[in-house]
């Protein structure tokens, strides 16, 4: 194998921080290269360079020998570099071709849009990545991993000869994770190289052929997959050996606090489970599961959800949010930005924002005593940041998430349901979470715990239960709880004996199986 | 990646410029810059400007924007607007007059209370469409402008004669100044107050920033936002009473283009359509800053239809000052 | 799949993604019942040209208008920028003195470019602040209509009387009974159409509305695009102004009332939506002759004109309110109807992988 691409010295100074101190690594020709680090590390800048967003301020691109000079996105896609970014680039309203072919679109004479080979052109491509759909369809009818489907074809309808694809699973689960590998390996034979970009260190051993390691900026060295550990590369990230055990605390009780029976909404239905007090319980699933809409559902942010939800042993039916907290269950969102933060805010009224009533005297925000408290978490919480008052915005993603965490500590809520709690956030920060959140637990909040990295629901819960689809499709104790198994049920295969008998028996009583 | 806890402490010792601090409290700049204009006003005109009668005629014609936006304010903090205001002025006063007119028996108070009802009902109006069904802003109180605004034309299309018992409200003298003044004051320092101070309010920011996870902080922004636009209608129908009893007449098209005066002293005055910034204080002073350039062009003998040209440069000037600013400058406040 | 309800589902997209169909149909059925409510005078000849007429001028502003809701953006200056073309164009033509520079008077299209230079100017200054400054296009051009319209109203003073008749024709000709504005704005409304539906470089408009950022990483050069899709608004204003002055007979640099009201429900309800990446030239016509008719109609009907602007407002609002109920009860059913077909067809094939 040749070497396609080869990063010599690039160097990237921004106000304040240099992003990349002399990265030097090649990729090769018909290769996936797995690009790690954790947040900040720069892995985003160099690509940003690659896909020539901003040049480097030293250093080149070497590109089949011959060295470039990426004037503006323009050139380096006509050079075939092809970059699926993390955000969608898509257009709802528009169809799949158009969106395919934007500024782009083949044209007859005078620039006249001919639609019809544009269709073509587009379902010829959709073909190629394995989608069956029209080439019209409007893009807004898309599901989550056809959209992404649709932004790799867009990239190679370019002749892309490296394929950039930044946190790629990000938004899609196991499932419609390997229908993305087996596109890749595709690409792979035809001879084109894909840059692979990922947190989810668990998917490089799959997919990867060699991974390269950055660390804020600085080039660590790169590792055939066949050769190397998860725990290595994890070492090469952060310097340090992660420990990550499942914690057997002793401290759950077999009381529940919480019980879900029946539970139905416009996107999941007849939802049944226990919550015990001090437990941490998983639900796992892929997108569209409907594992968010039951959070919402019991946090009272969904108007259509009917069934039976006991907290405490009374029955509650919450309508807004504001009930649900005052009746004592907070909740984490899933994307911190969009729905999560107050990014132009400071540090300060983030936290606080939810607990107004607390700090509040005769109508008055008591704001000293507040910024006091807030101190207090920021130091537990050992969030970086320079003062109270900062602005959320400018801090790093496992900041950002701490913030939230600290929002809800504050809060003090029996029940705290977390989504997706470290998504975007590097190794460092993960871990840190883990452990705040297994000492929430011990101090005496119910957590549940929803995410789609099945390795860390098998790190931090105690039970996990699995939706598909809508539908609760079993349950498992961290003893009986493996990946494989989870992933059957994730895709909504039943588990074969005593295993699947055990979880049913064990899906709404609390406290042991057989 | 860990901050001792001392790294909080060190914010006391925050390095601080007084360049920044000027530029981030928006009030105490436009405070100082309102003096500083002052001062050389009077040294080149000495005696157009600083004496009684023209500080109490400064203060009598400030009150009508001063205390329009201290509502635009709130809204603005909320990622709002209300263009409906001044179509909403026209009315209440329209509405007074014509109903004294039909019934000169007619109990003035009662006549005065229906008026700022219908606008209090108007900016009802506007918060459950934005905030409830889910208009954009925009156009509710641009449509709602366009229905008021007809409405007092047609009341009002020649001038109403506004009888004497009202009128006074407008314009009797307490403790040598006019009235209005005492109103602006008291409003203003209210509305300061519930914006810095209260949470209610304090839960404007929160929805301005970031409306959905006010939603899911717990905040009912959807009532915080009704309110609001409430109490803008009120305001506006106050203010519409006031300027009626003050030019003793209502007329349709009184105080035309009084939006985008009141729009851009509430920008000059730190708040943005963003949302999630700006106080009242500030508003204020951006009211003082824009009734400062009226006095300085009459002074100059500009020539009245000119005034919204000023008004739109200033406006210009103003936001482009403020992006500036933004870039070299906006990491905390 | 079940095939009524694949029939009502093509039936409400329709409705509710065919905004110029349900317009249509709307004027239709409003037409019936005026011409069943005031007798055959509805369907005469001098009516429907003089709502034709009359429109010509909010026409060729609401297809500029819709361009640039499909953007993203919005133009609050066009009122501004037409009485600026209307009067750069008058002063042309009959000569004056502004800012001491002595003027002779012109020939008829030197004038009309004067004009609409000087409007394209308007729109150059609205597009420069939006793109290159940043600002909030609502603000920018709420300001710089108080900017134009200022120098407008100095320059055109409030009347600018007597055109020359070699200028006048232009508007005041009929050719086969209609005059020739109604000529001119049909030619702009289907160009705008042709252009903004079938031209590569037309189609970027949607995507700049529709996701910003994606249409910066694809080449488009938003902040250029911009500009010119503003200076392109204010030609269309000044084009529109100079349409008007020749109809007129007379410039003058006032504003007509209520135009940017009247423009823009005219955009809104012929299908632009303010977020952008929505909406076509064909609605924004419907829109336009929709509005008019209604206030035709309500001349008709002997009802006082300051009824208007309410009216226009009232059935701005309902539109508005009743996209968004449609929208709740159908839009999502549909979608997802649709997606849960698609994504069966998606996963079906992984599973026998």
């Amino acid at each position: 194998m040749d070497t396609l691409l080869e990063f010599k010295g690039i160097m990237k100074q921004f106000p304040g921080v240099r992003a990349l101190d002399g990265i030097t690594f090649e990729v090769r020709r018909g290769e996936v290269h797995g690009l790690v680090g954790e947040n900040g590390a720069g892995k985003s800048t160099l690509m940003h360079i690659l896909a020539g967003v901003y040049p480097p301020d030293a250093g080149t691109l070497v590109l089949e020998g011959r060295e470039v000079r990426f004037g503006d996105e323009q050139h380096a896609q006509t050079s075939g570099i092809g970059m699926v970014f993390q955000e969608r680039s898509l257009v709802g309203s528009l169809s799949i071709a158009e969106n395919i072919f934007v500024g782009r679109q083949p044209v007859k004479m005078l620039n006249w849009v001919d639609r019809k080979s544009m269709n073509r052109q587009a379902g010829a491509l959709l073909k190629r990545v394995g989608l069956d759909l029209d080439a019209t369809a409007m893009v807004s009818t898309l599901s989550s991993i056809e959209q992404q489907l649709v932004e790799i074809a867009k990239a190679l309808s370019l002749d892309a000869r490296i394929l950039i694809l930044d946190e790629p699973t990000a938004t899609i689960t196991e499932i419609e994770t390997q229908i993305l590998f087996d596109l890749i390996r595709d690409l792979k034979e035809k001879g084109i190289s894909v840059i692979y970009i990922s947190h989810r260190l668990e998917e490089l051993s799959s997919i990867c052929d060699r991974v390269s390691v950055l660390k804020d900026g600085v080039y660590q060295g790169t590792r055939t997959m066949a050769e190397v550990s998860l725990d290595e590369i994890i070492t090469m990230m952060v310097g340090r050996k992660i420990l990550n055990v499942y914690d057997d605390r002793g401290w759950k009780t077999s009381e529940p606090i919480l019980q879900v029976r029946n539970l139905s909404s416009t996107a999941f239905s007849g939802v049944s489970f226990d919550l015990a007090t001090r437990e941490i319980f998983g639900i796992a699933g892929l997108a569209g599961a409907g594992r968010t809409e039951i959070a919402l559902a019991l946090f009272g942010a969904d108007p259509y959800a009917r069934g039976d939800v006991t907290l405490r042993g009374a029955k509650v039916h919450f309508r807004r949010p504001e009930d649900a907290i005052n009746a004592g269950i907070g909740y984490l969102t899933e994307d911190r930005k969009a729905a999560g933060l107050f990014l132009e805010l400071p540090v300060a009224q983030n936290i606080i924002s939810a607990n107004l009533q607390a700090f509040t005297r005769r109508g008055l925000v008591r704001d000293r005593t507040a910024n006091d408290e807030c101190g207090g978490f920021v130091a537990r919480l050992r969030i970086n940041t320079p003062s109270l008052r900062q602005l959320v915005m400018n801090l790093s993603g496992g900041n950002q998430q701490k913030v939230l965490l600290a929002r809800w500590l504050m809060k003090n809520s029996e029940i705290l349901i977390i989504d997706e709690p470290t998504r975007g956030v590097d190794v460092g920060a993960k871990n840190e979470i883990y452990e705040f959140i297994r000492q929430m637990a011990k101090d005496g909040t119910s957590i549940i715990a929803i995410s789609s990295e099945l390795p860390e629901l098998l790190i931090l819960c105690d039970r996990i239960m699995v939706m598909c689809q809508g539908r609760k499709t079993g349950e498992l104790l961290h003893g009986d709880a493996t990946e494989e198994k989870l992933m059957h049920l994730c895709a909504g295969i039943p588990l074969e004996e005593e295993a699947a008998r055990g979880a049913s028996d064990a899906a709404f009583r609390v406290g042991g199986a057989t | 990646m860990h901050a001792a806890a001392s790294g909080i402490q060190a914010s006391a010792r925050e390095n601080r410029t007084v360049l920044r601090t000027l530029l981030t409290n928006r009030a105490l700049s436009l405070l100082i810059l309102v003096v500083l204009i002052s001062a050389v006003m009077t040294i080149l005109f000495p005696k157009y400007f600083f004496n009684y009668y023209n500080l109490r005629q400064l203060l009598y014609y400030l009150a009508t924007p001063a205390i329009l936006t201290v509502g635009m304010m709130m809204l603005i903090v909320a990622g709002m607007f209300d263009l409906s205001i001044g179509g909403n002025l026209a009315m209440a006063g329209a509405v007074t007059a014509a109903i004294l007119l039909a019934s000169p028996a007619f109990p003035y108070p009662v006549a005065i209370a229906v008026a700022i009802l219908i606008s209090t009902c108007a900016g009802l109006a506007n918060g459950l469409l934005v905030a409830f069904v889910g208009v954009n802003a925009l156009i509710t109180t641009l449509a709602m402008m366009g229905i008021l605004r007809g409405v007092a034309i047609m009341l009002a299309k020649n001038p109403i004669p506004v009888p004497q018992s009202v009128s006074n409200l407008g314009s009797i003298f307490v403790l040598g100044f006019q009235i209005p003044t005492y109103y602006m004051i008291v409003i203003v320092i209210i509305g300061a107050f519930l914006l810095a101070r209260t949470r209610y309010f304090r839960q404007l920011y929160y929805i301005g920033a970031n409306r959905k996870a006010a939603d899911l902080s717990g905040i009912n922004s959807r009532r915080v936002l009704l309110v609001t636009f409430v109490i803008s209608g009120f305001l506006a129908g106050f203010v519409g009473v006031v300027q009626a009893a003050g030019t003793n007449a209502a007329i349709g098209i009184i105080q035309d283009g009084i939006e985008l005066k009141v729009i851009t002293a509430v920008i000059i005055g730190g708040g943005s359509l963003s949302g999630g910034k700006g106080t009242i204080l500030g508003a204020f002073m951006g009211a003082l800053f824009m009734l400062l350039i009226d006095t300085i062009m009459t002074i100059a003998s500009v020539n009245n239809m000119f005034q919204p040209f000023i008004i739109g440069i200033i406006l210009v000037l103003a936001v482009t000052l403020d992006v500036v600013i933004q870039k070299r400058y906006g990491a905390s406040r | 799949m079940n095939g009524s309800n694949r029939v009502k589902d093509a039936i409400v997209n329709q409705l509710i993604n065919n905004r110029a169909l349900s317009l249509l149909l709307l004027l239709v059925v409003l037409a019936a019942a005026m011409s069943l409510a005031f007798g055959g005078i509805f369907f005469a000849w001098s009516n429907l040209s003089g709502i034709l007429l009359n429109l010509v001028s909010e026409a060729i502003l609401a297809v500029g208008m819709m361009y640039l809701i499909v953007s993203g953006v919005i133009d609050l200056s066009i009122g501004a920028n037409l009485a600026l073309g209307g009067a750069i164009t008058g002063i042309c033509l009959k000569g004056s003195i502004i800012f001491g520079l002595v003027i002779h008077p012109q020939p008829v299209p030197v004038a009309i470019l004067w004009g609409l230079f000087a409007s394209s100017i308007g729109g150059l200054l609205n597009g420069l602040l939006v793109s290159r400054v940043g600002v909030n296009a609502l603000i920018a051009t709420l300001a710089m209509s108080k900017i134009i319209g200022g120098a407008a109203l100095y320059i055109g003073g409030s009347e600018i009387a007597d055109l020359p008749e070699s200028f006048n024709m232009l508007s005041q000709t009929r050719v086969f009974g209609f005059f020739m504005p109604i000529y001119y704005m049909l030619v702009i409304v289907v160009i705008a159409a042709i252009l903004l539906a079938k031209m590569r470089y037309f189609r970027r408009f949607y995507f700049i509305g529709g996701n910003l950022r994606s249409a910066r990483l694809s080449g488009i050069n938003v902040n250029n695009t911009l500009t010119v899709m503003f200076v392109l608004m204010g030609l269309l204003a000044g084009l529109a102004g100079v349409i008007f002055a020749a109809r007129m007979g007379n410039a003058s640099g006032n504003t007509l009332p209520n135009i940017e009201l009247n423009v823009i429900t005219a955009a809104i309800i012929g299908g632009g939506s303010l977020s952008g990446g929505k909406g076509n030239v064909a609605g924004a016509f419907m829109g336009v002759l929709f509005i008019n008719v209604i206030k035709t109609s309500m001349v008709i009907a002997g009802i006082d004109i300051y009824w208007q602007p309410i009216i226009v407002g009232a059935i701005l609002i309902s539109a508005v309110v009743i996209d968004i109920v449609l929208q709740e009860r159908y839009g999502a059913s549909i979608s997802l109807r649709k997606l849960q077909s698609v994504r069966r067809r998606t996963l079906g094939r992984a599973g026998s992988a």
